[in-house]
């Protein structure tokens, strides 16, 4: 046996797979060998090494319910092509953002044409929102959910909900990703709010990760009543949650219901509010927004230095209004980031 | 197989996903391990896990009872694995088929000329990242099959149920594979300055 041909048999050396017959003449080129000796001590170091390096590596928290979440999601493609269009839809309820959304609900056949906030959307937190018609309360630090902020302007007494024409917009402006402001600040409510609050200070928000993580369930329930339930188990988990909307799908009866749980919370909460129904859709979706804030906070500054720069009192309220709606968003990206948006969807069936 | 796992499987081939999250929890640190060690980190690891766990759902129930269900998870990985590798990019992998004689020569000759010099040791950690950065270097088959025997202890047999071949295919396969970490670890030894000729004689 040569070098080469011994060296052949190194592998299946090291798995104890020669022959008696190999072995002896494998053993005979060794021990005249050095060469091949030190090579194989090698191999056989590598191999050690290798074994060590095997060491079982837990698999991370929450693991299993992510497998069971994308089964759960994987499993339903129908629902998931029908439900396609409420992706959007969605979006704009987790952004918080639109007043009006419209959606074409094209395998039901019915058009649906808008969406009305009702009122009380902005009432579960105590915001303190840049938009407030009161200026005494805009230079504190911001504090409320940004959604119900957003949605607040809309609200003022005496400010119209967007109508219909402007609702097409709203939607693909928010559905490119991010572009919430457009749907909502320089329209609807802006006259009232930047009359007052010239005087609101610049707030100071930190670059940092941020990530906004979101689930939509959609779940078919026998009553509508299941609604008072959901928030029930939200409220006994201590989650804060109301009901956004109430409206008939074409023949569909269906409330929307809203949540902000800590992320460590959201995963049982979403898990008992499946239990209310039949699960027709569950979307999970982590966006980072981390590039996008920095953006926007650049961009809000930049505003806040022109505003402070501008005599010209329209020019100001203008700034100010557009300082007000970065301001909002920023406020909401900053406190949904490290939470868990849940948007219920009951559906009668 | 025991009697909970047979059970908790043919619960789950009845369509129970109870049963099947039974099974997730019970071999998820095992097949988490297994997609750390093929992609080399977590977060690739995490997505080839899970996915390696909703193909196992779709497919429960062409599993056979007789086999165990853990291999069946490592195939699914292994194939998973390769099949990304694969789309991932045409790199410029080795051929499995191409003949063994490659580099042999000249790594006979290096190993002969560095033996005569008097030069320090290699460490043991040194060789340690030596191997580690080499198996991260390894065609994507070659790596499959080294996890699959040095991490795993995979008998031959067992190889060529996940790998689906034959058990001279296992014994080639496994041949090329070390001989081609041997080049990896002589050339990453080559850049690093690292003189491998000595390495073994202290080691006798």
């Amino acid at each position: 046996m040569n070098c080469e041909e011994t060296r052949q048999l190194f592998s299946p050396w090291l798995d104890g797979k020669l022959t008696p017959f190999q072995a002896q003449f494998f053993q005979e080129h060794l021990d005249g060998c050095a060469s091949c000796r030190a090579e194989l001590a090698l191999w056989k170091d590598c191999s050690v090494l290798l074994r060590d390096m095997g060491e079982i590596i837990p698999a991370p928290p929450g693991f299993a319910s992510a497998v069971m979440e994308q089964i759960r999601i994987t499993e339903t493609p129908v629902a998931r092509k029908r439900f396609q269009w409420a992706r959007v839809y969605w979006k704009q309820l987790v952004a918080g953002a639109a007043a009006v959304a419209v959606l074409a609900l094209g395998s039901v056949g019915a058009k649906i044409p808008f969406w009305h906030w009702p009122v009380q959307v902005a009432e579960h937190q105590p915001s303190t929102s840049p938009t407030d018609t009161h200026a005494d309360t805009s230079d504190k630090p911001s504090v409320g959910g940004r959604p119900s902020s957003k949605t607040a302007t809309n609200t003022q007494p005496g400010v119209a909900i967007s109508s219909a024409p402007d609702a097409p917009q709203a939607s693909s402006g928010s559905s490119q990703g991010g572009g919430h402001e457009a749907t909502s600040g320089p329209r609807a409510g802006t006259t009232m709010s930047t009359a007052v609050s010239s005087d609101n200070e610049a707030r100071v928000f930190l670059n940092k990760e941020r990530k906004l993580t979101s689930t939509l369930l959609k779940v078919g329930v026998d009553s509508l009543d299941k609604s008072r339930a959901a928030l029930q188990v939200a409220s006994s988990s201590g989650i804060p949650g109301k009901q956004v909307a109430a409206q008939a799908v074409g023949e569909h009866e269906c409330v929307v219901l809203r949540f902000i749980a800590p992320s460590s919370k959201a995963d049982a909460f979403v898990d008992s509010l499946a239990d209310l129904g039949t699960v027709l859709d569950w979307q999970t979706e982590t966006q980072d927004v981390t590039q996008r804030f920095a953006e926007t906070l650049q961009q809000y500054q930049s505003l806040v230095a022109q505003r402070e720069n501008t005599r010209d009192v329209a020019e100001r309220q203008k700034l100010n209004t557009q300082v007000e709606n970065l301001e909002s968003q920023l406020n909401s990206w900053d406190q949904e980031a490290g939470q868990h948006i849940v948007v219920l969807w009951l559906e009668k069936i | 197989m025991n009697d909970k796992l047979t059970e908790l499987v043919h619960r789950a081939q009845q369509g129970s996903t109870s049963a099947f999250e039974e099974l997730v929890v019970l071999y998820q640190d095992k097949v988490f391990s297994h997609c750390y060690h093929l992609t080399g980190n977590y977060s690739d690891a995490q997505d080839l896990a899970q996915e390696v766990f909703v193909r196992a759902y779709k497919g429960i129930k062409s599993f056979r009872n007789e086999a165990d269900f853990g291999t069946w998870l490592h195939r699914i990985a292994i194939n998973q694995y390769l099949n990304l590798r694969r789309k991932e990019k045409n790199n410029n992998h080795l051929s499995l088929d191409e003949p063994l004689s490659t580099d042999e020569g000249e790594m006979l000759r290096q190993v002969a000329a560095s033996s005569d010099d008097p030069v320090e040791t290699v460490e043991r950690e040194d060789l340690r990242q030596l191997v580690s950065t080499g198996l991260e270097r390894l065609p994507p088959e070659f790596k499959a099959v080294l996890v699959l025997r040095e991490f795993n202890d995979y008998s031959y047999e067992q190889m060529a149920d996940i790998m689906e071949c034959s058990l001279g295919t296992v014994k080639s396969r496994l041949n090329r594979a070390r001989k081609a970490l041997r080049n990896e670890i002589t050339a990453l030894a080559r850049k690093a300055g690292i003189d491998l000729g000595t390495y073994a004689s202290e080691n006798e």
